[in-house]
């Protein structure tokens, strides 16, 4: 694997391991240590695959950093744990939450009107697989799309 | 007149909010 | 300490480790703001600190959740801004009882070593 590769491949472990974290912290970890390589990088002035290889030895497995961040965090009380571990046994990126939404907001458009999106939107923000914000922004895309047209119509016709 | 245009904003709608949800997910995976 | 309460499933060395790192890294901070890559290199040149520079991220943000520190973002001539991080009164405070703790420690496994040493040469070993 050339450098680049050997960096996207790290970053990638270190977002499949990352599934314990809050999803705030996970983005931000994820760009922490990637502005870490970058940083690393263009200090050796080289990208070649035996610097990378260098730089990701001295950042240390991802599991250990998620390790360390796990560690940081006050203990939830052992049942919470023991669910966790058991959720994050059949953790995929896209969970079937994540799935139903998705499938709520553009299917769903088409066979159950309003109803069928409205509920995805509702999914989206049970879903811990996406921060505030950019939940906050799904729902303003909706928002913006389908109600504003809407009002400015009712506004003309009233007028 | 209203109608047919909220039966094509809906889906709209809801497929942009798709998009973007679907690509924020993609990128974390990189 | 807060935070320790993983308990049995963790190596109490690695426990001693990271309280004292998150102390060194105050004490890295607490005369002049740096960034996170300028607080992993000084740590490194003062000596074997880190295992894996990685785990510093988790430390910072550990201490900006307690208000040890805080920080600043500033604009760097190379690339995307860079957050700083500065001590706070309480993280002095922390650095302060930590300092004693930590003098005491060092001075009585130190006296504990030595005795050790001393009493295998008597024994003739």
């Amino acid at each position: 694997m050339d450098g680049d590769e050997l960096v996207r491949d790290y970053l990638g472990r270190l977002d499949a391991a990352s599934w314990p974290l809050p999803p705030e912290r996970r983005a931000e970890l994820a760009d922490e240590v990637r502005e870490h390589i970058e940083t690393a990088l263009a200090e050796a002035g080289r990208r070649d695959s035996v610097t990378v290889r260098n730089v990701l030895e001295r950042l240390g497995r991802p599991e250990e950093i998620v390790s360390s961040e796990v560690d940081s965090e006050p203990a939830p009380p052992r049942w919470i744990e023991a669910r966790i571990a058991e959720a994050a046994a059949k953790a995929p990126t896209l969970g079937a939450l994540e799935i139903i939404a998705i499938l709520l907001l553009t299917a769903g458009a088409f066979l159950l009107p309003v109803f069928g999106p409205a509920i995805g939107l509702v999914l989206v923000w049970l879903s811990t697989r996406w921060t505030r914000r950019e939940k906050l922004i799904a729902t303003a895309i909706v928002v913006v799309i389908f109600v504003l047209p809407i009002v400015g119509l009712l506004v003309v016709t009233d007028g | 007149m209203d109608f047919p245009l909220v039966l094509l904003l809906i889906p709209a709608a809801g497929i942009a909010a798709a998009i973007f949800l679907i690509v924020v997910l993609a990128r974390r995976r990189h | 300490m807060s935070g320790m309460v993983h308990g049995d499933t963790r190596n109490p060395l690695t426990e001693l480790r990271r309280g004292v790192l998150e102390h060194c890294v105050l004490a890295v901070v607490r005369d002049r703001e740096s960034y996170a890559f300028d607080i992993v290199r000084v740590l490194a040149s003062a000596g074997e600190l880190v295992t894996s520079e990685g785990t510093i991220y988790p430390l910072l943000s550990r201490l900006r959740r307690d208000h040890l520190v805080t920080t600043t973002w500033r604009e760097s001539d190379a690339g995307p801004p860079r957050r700083y991080y500065l001590i706070t009164d309480e993280g002095r405070r922390a650095l302060d009882a930590f300092a004693g703790d930590w003098a005491r420690f060092r001075d009585a496994v130190d006296a504990l070593l030595a005795g050790g040493a001393r009493r295998g040469e008597s024994d003739g070993r």
